[in-house]
């Protein structure tokens, strides 16, 4: 049950930073070629970060590092600024990575753990200045960066009951994060790992019902401050949140039965703190409480259903 | 004597120092490291609770029952601790009200019935006196680093002084108890690399 | 040789008389200290209560503490103790104004946060608020301190509810901007003044408005 030896390249993480490509073209298109800057800065540190641990280790380093670093500015606002960045990818791979032990021993998703960082200690940056895109043609392609700001993404204003045409939020012509603006972008990479078994399907599945079933009974009875459930979940990060960020495979549940509770659990957390906390958005904590459930589910399970096997083996015998 | 008394004071510096290496503390390293000032308050009410019990535990050291020893300990630090919170109330109520809860916690603070407990039981009162006065700097130094790093980057200030342009956007992480634990995990892999080479330990636990 | 039980009986009542003299020694001690330095504690105490009820009805309050006395004798007037009534009446600086002062308890992180909150008799909004006293955490919860949070509830209309994230509704007279990373401390604060609020409405009819030319003279 060891995690795969790190090798260089890792095929998995090759077909997820593909499924991003979309994605990435999308933002620069919205937000302008700063956003390829922000992407190579970020790759380019989050490498050399790596490089340092893995120097003293005598490890090559992983292509995990390439999409921790993606993911972790697909997780930012457009505007935020590149020291921030680069703070976070520093934090997210020391912190939520190499102090665990490198790649495969990681208990948190490392994209994440700099989100959360980055969240928590530039509430302002992160969560009330959001780049206005760009429309039209050629858009971003020809522009740098936008200048105007909104303090509000569709994702918190539906909050206050206001309303969006369904293919706004679906193709994803609205302010938000710089990777999970378009849902249809990120359902189409995500069905790419799934059908490529880079992803497993339990996951996100779970996740998307446990997500409906709760914002529902919440939205249908009033409670907190739960929007519509389709347009929540199109609104926001959601969807790129459950599709690339939960689905990790070191930092999810690694069993079968574990993947469903642990995707069910993450959409149903989200769907809870969404409505009832003073943050906007609750995917990332979501995940990262999922996270840290993830390991103790799969032990559940495997000491179940090896007790299932040896009816007379000690439940409590450790493994 | 004096070179013993002298290794006694080095080593409750660094490489036995209560925070880094032995880890105790870690409640009130946690919770009062966000400000230098509060930090140093803190310091020197524990330097003088452990200097002060320290000599009390070991003036009565040899009348102590053994049966009752911990609940001796305790009723002294306490006492001493009081002591120190009824003073400050009266004599310096502005440090009293800033400091909050924090003055009575040093009563729980592992370190002074750890020292109480391993060294003061079992030496005369002038050495109790000095370990009781290098484990409490010992304490005070890497508290004040902590605090140091916590306080420029998670509010942009230094004893409440703004030091950082208005350009610098706090990291406000650092400033909640959970920032406490990233500086002072930093701060333990670095003084631990730099004071306490250990030979490489084999894995505990095949992971 | 003593008979068999005294030495017994002895050991066993050894560790017991010590740590009742122990106890009885220290406890001593720490009570003189206490009763020594109470009139001390008890003066610093009266301070702080009036420098709160000043500072929440808008005065800026002078440092040495016999300034701070004639003060809060020449402009507030304490009101008598009824259930859910008013502390006090303090003019305001500019002396156009009656604030009606409510002292209120909200539950923080560890422990009370005790408040003065003052309302505008004329315009019936809040005016200000102050700590009497308060053991949050320094540098998270203790920021209720800050001039620029406290100076957000002047003219606010409460019940107050709590702003969005990050969404700075300065306009707005019903909301609150929390302190980030003290979530409860806010919450502690947000209902403190929403009680003081629900306190100020009735008391309204009875004490302030009533009889403006009385509480002006005093």
């Amino acid at each position: 049950m060891g995690p795969p030896k790190p090798i260089l390249r890792q095929p998995m993480m090759n077909r997820v930073l593909l499924a991003l490509v979309p994605l990435a073209v999308w933002a620069v298109y919205l937000y302008g070629w700063r956003i390829l800057l922000l992407l190579t800065l970020t790759n380019a540190v989050g490498f050399l970060t790596e490089w340092l641990f893995c120097r003293t280790w005598k490890q090559p380093v992983s292509t995990a590092v390439f999409v921790t670093a993606t993911l972790l500015v697909f997780g930012l606002p457009a505007s935020a600024p590149m020291g921030m960045a680069v703070l976070g990818t520093v934090f997210a791979l020391v912190f939520g990575k190499m102090a665990f032990g490198g790649f495969g021993r990681n208990v948190f998703n490392p994209a994440l753990t700099g989100r959360a960082f980055l969240y928590l200690s530039f509430g302002a940056v992160m969560t009330a200045q959001w780049a206005i895109p760009f429309s039209g043609f050629p858009a971003g392609l020809a522009a740098w960066a936008p200048d105007a700001i909104t303090h509000a993404t569709p994702g918190m204003l539906l909050k206050s009951s206001a309303d969006f045409p369904f293919t706004t939020l679906f193709f994803g012509f609205k302010p938000g994060t710089i990777g999970g603006s378009s849902p249809f972008l990120v359902l189409l990479g995500g069905l790419y790992l799934i059908v490529t078994r880079s992803a497993n399907y339990r996951i996100p599945l779970a996740a998307l019902a446990g997500f409906f079933l709760c914002h529902t009974i919440f939205w249908r009875f009033g409670l907190g401050k739960a929007g519509p459930p389709l347009q929540t979940a199109l609104a926001g990060s959601f969807l790129i949140a459950m599709f690339f960020y939960a689905t990790d495979p070191v930092s999810a549940a690694q069993t079968d039965w574990g993947r469903w509770i642990y995707g069910f659990m993450v959409g149903a957390l989200s769907s809870v703190i969404g409505a009832f906390s003073v943050w906007p958005a609750g995917s990332m904590f979501a995940i990262l409480l999922g996270n840290m459930f993830a390991p103790l589910l799969d032990w559940f399970i495997r000491q179940r259903s090896s007790a299932a096997r040896s009816p007379s083996a000690q439940p409590l015998g450790g493994a | 004597m004096k070179t013993r008394a002298a290794r006694l004071f080095l080593q409750n510096l660094g490489s036995n120092n209560p925070v880094f290496s032995q880890v105790l503390g870690i409640c009130s390293t946690l919770a009062v490291t966000n400000r230098v000032l509060n930090t140093v308050v803190m310091s020197l009410g524990v330097l003088y609770t452990l200097i002060l019990s320290n000599i009390l535990v070991s003036l009565l050291r040899r009348r102590i029952p053994p049966r009752v020893r911990m609940m001796s300990e305790v009723l002294i630090i306490a006492s001493v601790v009081l002591l120190f919170d009824i003073l400050l109330r009266a004599f310096s109520p502005e440090i009293s009200r800033q400091l909050g809860p924090y003055v009575g916690l040093i009563i729980t603070n592992c370190i002074i019935m750890g020292r109480a407990e391993a060294f003061a039981l079992s030496h005369p009162p002038a050495l109790a006196a000095l370990d009781g006065l290098s484990s409490g700097l010992g304490y005070a130094y890497v508290l004040l680093l902590i605090a140091a790093v916590r306080e420029v980057l998670g509010a942009g200030t230094f004893w409440g002084l703004p030091i950082a342009g208005s350009a610098w956007s706090p990291w406000t992480l650092l400033a909640m108890a959970p920032g406490a634990f990233f500086v002072l995990a930093t701060l333990v892999w670095i003084l631990k690399g730099a004071v306490r080479p250990q030979p490489a330990t084999p894995e505990a636990t095949p992971r | 040789m003593p008979s068999s039980t005294s030495p017994n009986l002895r050991q066993r009542l050894a560790p017991v008389l010590f740590l009742a003299l122990l106890t009885a020694a220290f406890l001593s001690l720490v009570t003189a200290a206490h009763l020594a330095s109470r009139p001390i504690v008890e003066q610093s105490r009266l301070r702080y209560l009036q420098r709160a009820v000043l500072e929440a009805a808008g005065w800026s309050v002078p440092p040495r503490a016999d300034e701070l006395a004639d003060l809060f004798a020449s402009r507030a007037r304490l009101l008598p103790e009824e259930p859910d009534g008013p502390f006090a009446v303090v003019q305001d600086p500019q002396g156009r104004d009656d604030r009606v002062v409510f002292l209120e308890e909200g539950r923080g992180l560890w422990g009370p946060i005790r408040a003065a909150v003052a309302f505008s008799s004329l315009e019936g909004s809040l005016a200000g608020i102050a700590w009497i006293a308060h053991n949050e955490t320094p540098g998270l919860g203790a920021r209720i301190e800050e001039p620029e949070f406290r100076r957000q509830f002047r003219g606010k209309r409460p019940p107050l509810k709590l702003a969005p994230l990050g969404r700075p509704d300065a306009g707005d007279r019903s909301t609150m901007q929390a302190i980030t990373g003290a979530t409860i401390s806010s919450q502690a604060v947000l209902e403190l003044i929403n009680r003081a609020a629900s306190r100020f409405k009735p008391s309204l009819e009875h004490v302030a408005p009533t009889e403006p030319d009385m509480i002006l003279s005093l």
